[in-house]
């Protein structure tokens, strides 16, 4: 491997930005949004985890192999968790 | 079998074989190359198949009276606890990966080992770790929640030893992801020179998309047991409903693992048949690239349908008809793979020797499982057939017809590669012939009786089935002859065998270029293909 | 030892370190994802019964700390960019500046540890320890409510068990990295401890609201 693939300061950076977004998200859970909660939640949370994938975990520079491996893990962590809860969500429908 | 076509390869050139690289006990346990790690591995898969194995000669003696003759109605339910716990988790789900995987995936990719060889004999310790639980729970008395551990029984109210089951589960499988990975590592990064996606033998596809459920499935099932330990051995809430919990929750969890577990079993035998036909039919298989994408097709599909197994659970209806419908998918792939054999075979130059036996018994049997999955997976039916014989004639077809054929296959399609030597080909014939039919007399009266609503899991049952389950009792005698023989003539080879030669049956493949049994480091050099996959020209020149 | 690299020589099996070190990453997210699946089975359990009994689960949210939450967030983070400084320092070579860079993450991973256990203490002293004894204050269903502390013990004890498995991994490879085992041409097995202290990272930073930030606002409609 030729010299680092992130220098110090990009590390410093992106430390500030998960701080904002943990901020943010303290913030978004005390605001009146009513159904907006969950996704607002999830969705600034997947925003802190793309960036510690990207930088920290160096998948900015990464494989399309490693990609791979992620993608079809997302896609099935989202067939359990999808499958599951459309169970138990139609459970009280009367037929 | 005179091979006059292989030329003795200068791969014998290329230090001892691996079976000569130390003779002491330390050498074999404390052993990375990836031969050594599969015989260890078939080693302990026997001793746990004969356990397993055991219990269902048991069960079988039970069933052949109506009325409770041997054993009492607990002893029975931790009988079939034994069988299913064992037979599954310890010789199914890891035979021919951690066996045939082992062994072949670097020979087949031209490698020298796996990528990841301390991590390959971890698996076996902490398969060998889940085993001595197992055992140890046969010592102190057994566990009756069936192998399916459903809550809230097996978390509150059984009194038997069902964390230390789940607790020899979930090690086992970590023993299988680590295989699983291993297996994927190796085949994506350490193909040889010309070894391109596209020519990887269809037993290596299997095995990738085999080792893509392990990877994805199996940390599912190890946390939901894991939860079971817990709520039994500290009182939390999780799946009891006297405790606020929901027992359906547990049935989800379950079988996201348990029902792709199925393909974890059956995957790896529709690549060693593939290997098989292509060899004795002496032709390219039919469709490559399809069969290869079917693999693949299978094992995604195969993370639909765990609700079948749920139909009258007090799983919602509605998610009951899309998990039925998605069922039938998986039919298409499977069913892809059964006609491009045929394919395969048409005008084929057959011959019979015994791994092709297996192998036709395999596709026989697969058949005949998989088309009655098509009953069980339609709703309708499934709730006129739940729990009954009929189930288990099924799942018996699919897991012992299926999955077992097929590890029967590869055992004596690569035996010469293995072990250097030949085994008695007449008797191994026989033996074959012993299974299959056999196999058939022991399952196929339990569809008739399932069908005419006999439960499973029951010691006692009416009279008016009791000459169904004769039958079936008497059959499971071939059977488990047809297994024994084998055990005696393969061991009597290692001896008396003659010698294999580096290609006995004239195949292609890597692994058949290098000498029988391979040396430590598999090539001398390491090869480089030119020449496109199952390259196959008529007639097998020997 | 200052300059004195061990050979960079590749593991029998491989033919060069490159394809050595790109395997090994390969590997490990392979391991990763695994893990990942684990969490996803506690969530999906988690987010049924939110599903089943959403208002008892709201009131029961109530009662975790969002202080030590916020503040385990915040450490857990910056551990995590410890560790990628010490990746970058390993990779330029300064390898003492990467000993004491997985020092902290250590003592980080503690800090989190010890509030993780402080925070139990405070739970199990109120009575919400969802066993026998279970003394549950609020006005919903105690039964339901007892699911949820349930799940929280579950899924905080699961990541918590991954974090000391995380410590112990990064205090087996400080020392190797000193000697001169690890440096800037071969670290597989640092830069895998570097990836699952992070995936341990990514973990909480979703246990995080969706435990102890649900319904604050009140009606989570």
């Amino acid at each position: 491997m030729s010299g680092p693939r992130e220098g110090f300061v990009s590390a410093f950076v992106v430390l500030a930005l998960l701080l904002v977004l943990t901020v943010l998200t303290v913030v978004a859970a005390y605001a009146p949004i009513g159904v907006f909660h969950v996704p607002v939640a999830l969705a600034l949370a997947g925003l802190k985890s793309i960036l510690v994938v990207l930088y920290y975990m160096h998948m900015r520079h990464g494989r399309s192999s490693d990609w791979v491996v992620i993608g079809t893990g997302l896609l099935l962590l989202a067939v359990l968790i999808g499958m599951i809860l459309s169970d138990v969500v139609t459970r009280g429908w009367s037929g | 079998m005179d091979d006059t076509r292989e030329t003795d390869p200068a791969e014998g050139d290329a230090g001892p074989n691996y079976l000569r690289a130390g003779y002491s006990i330390r050498s074999w346990l404390l052993t990375t190359d990836h031969k050594r790690i599969a015989i260890l591995y078939l080693v302990s898969l026997t001793v746990m198949f004969l356990v397993g194995g055991a219990a269902a000669v048991l069960l079988r003696l039970e069933l052949i009276s109506s009325e409770a003759s041997l054993v009492s109605g607990d002893g029975y339910n931790k009988l079939f606890t034994l069988h299913g716990v064992i037979m599954i988790f310890f010789f199914l789900v890891p035979s021919i990966p951690a066996v045939f995987g082992n062994f072949l995936i670097p020979m087949m990719v031209g490698a020298r080992d796996m990528a990841f060889p301390r991590i390959n004999l971890a698996s076996w310790y902490l398969y060998m770790t889940g085993a001595i639980l197992g055992i140890a729970i046969i010592v102190g008395g057994g566990v009756d929640t069936g192998w399916t551990f459903y809550t809230p029984y097996s978390s509150t109210y059984a009194n038997t030893h069902v964390i230390l089951a789940v607790a020899g589960v979930f090690i086992a499988g970590f023993s299988s992801i680590f295989t699983g990975l291993n297996i994927v590592a190796t085949v994506y990064a350490m193909r040889a020179p010309g070894l391109g996606w596209g020519r990887l033998p269809l037993f290596v596809w299997s095995l990738l998309a085999t080792s893509l459920i392990i990877l994805l499935a199996t940390p599912v099932l190890a946390i939901t047991l894991a939860l079971v330990a817990v709520e039994r051995a500290t009182g939390i809430g999780i799946f009891d409903p006297g405790l606020g919990g929901d027992p359906v929750l547990f049935q989800h969890l379950f079988w996201f693992y348990s029902h792709p577990a199925v393909y974890i079993m059956i995957l790896p035998s529709l690549g060693v048949v593939s290997e098989i036909v292509a060899c004795f039919a002496r032709k390219r298989i039919y469709g490559y690239p399809f069969m290869a994408g079917a693999s693949i097709a299978i094992a995604i599909l195969g993370f639909f349908v765990w609700g079948h197994h749920m139909f009258v659970s007090g799983q919602s209806v509605y998610a009951g008809i899309v998990f039925s419908f998605l069922s039938f998918l998986v039919a298409v792939p499977s069913a892809v793979k059964v006609f491009n054999w045929i394919a395969t075979l048409h005008r084929g130059q057959i011959s019979f020797e015994t791994p092709m036996l297996y192998a036709f018994g395999f596709i026989g049997l697969f058949v005949v499982g998989g088309l009655t999955g098509l009953f069980t997976a339609t709703i309708a039916v499934n709730v006129h057939i739940h729990d009954t014989y009929f189930v288990v004639a099924h799942f018996h077809y699919i897991m012992v017809g299926g999955a077992l054929m097929g590890y029967l296959g590869a055992l004596h399609f690569w035996w010469p590669k293995i072990m250097g030597r030949l085994y008695p080909e007449r008797l191994a014939r026989w033996s074959a012939i012993f299974v299959f039919l056999g196999f058939n007399l022991t399952f196929f009266p339990q569809f008739l009786l399932g069908y005419q609503g006999m439960p499973r899991r029951y010691h006692v049952y009416p009279q008016e089935f009791e000459l169904l389950n004769v039958f079936s009792s008497g059959g499971a005698i071939f059977l488990g002859l047809g297994y024994l023989l084998p055990a005696i003539y393969l061991t009597w080879s290692l001896k008396y065998g003659r010698a294999a030669g580096p290609n006995p049956w004239g195949a292609t493949g890597l692994e058949w270029t290098t000498a029988s049994p391979p040396p430590s480091e598999n090539f001398a050099r390491t090869p480089r293909v030119t020449e496109p996959v199952y390259n196959y020209t008529g007639e097998r020149q020997s | 030892m200052s300059h004195g690299h061990k050979g960079v020589a590749p593991a029998h099996q491989f033919e060069s370190v490159e394809q050595q070190q790109r395997v090994a990453r390969f590997g490990m997210w392979m391991f990763l994802i695994s893990e990942t699946m684990i969490f996803g089975a506690l969530f999906t359990g988690y987010a049924v019964y939110w599903t089943l009994y959403p208002e008892a689960f709201q009131e029961a949210a109530q009662f975790l700390d969002v202080t030590y939450g916020t503040v385990m967030t915040v450490v857990l983070l910056v551990s995590s960019t410890t560790v990628a400084l010490a990746i970058t320092a390993l990779e330029g070579d300064r390898r003492r500046l990467a000993a004491g860079l997985f020092g902290v993450t250590i003592a980080l991973g503690l800090v989190f540890f010890v509030l993780k256990i402080i925070e139990y203490a405070e739970k199990i002293g109120d009575g919400l320890l969802p066993t026998r004894g279970f003394e549950y204050p609020g006005a919903e269903s105690a039964d339901q409510a007892q699911v949820f502390f349930s799940w929280y013990f579950v899924i905080t004890g699961t990541h918590a068990v991954h974090l000391i498995v995380g410590l112990a991994a990064i205090g087996f490879v400080i020392w190797p990295i000193l000697r001169g085992t690890y440096h800037a041409k071969y670290f597989s097995p640092v830069e895998g401890t570097g990836l699952y202290w992070h995936l341990v990272d990514v973990i909480w930073i979703f246990v995080f609201p969706l435990l102890y930030l649900m319904g604050r606002a009140g009606g989570m409609g």
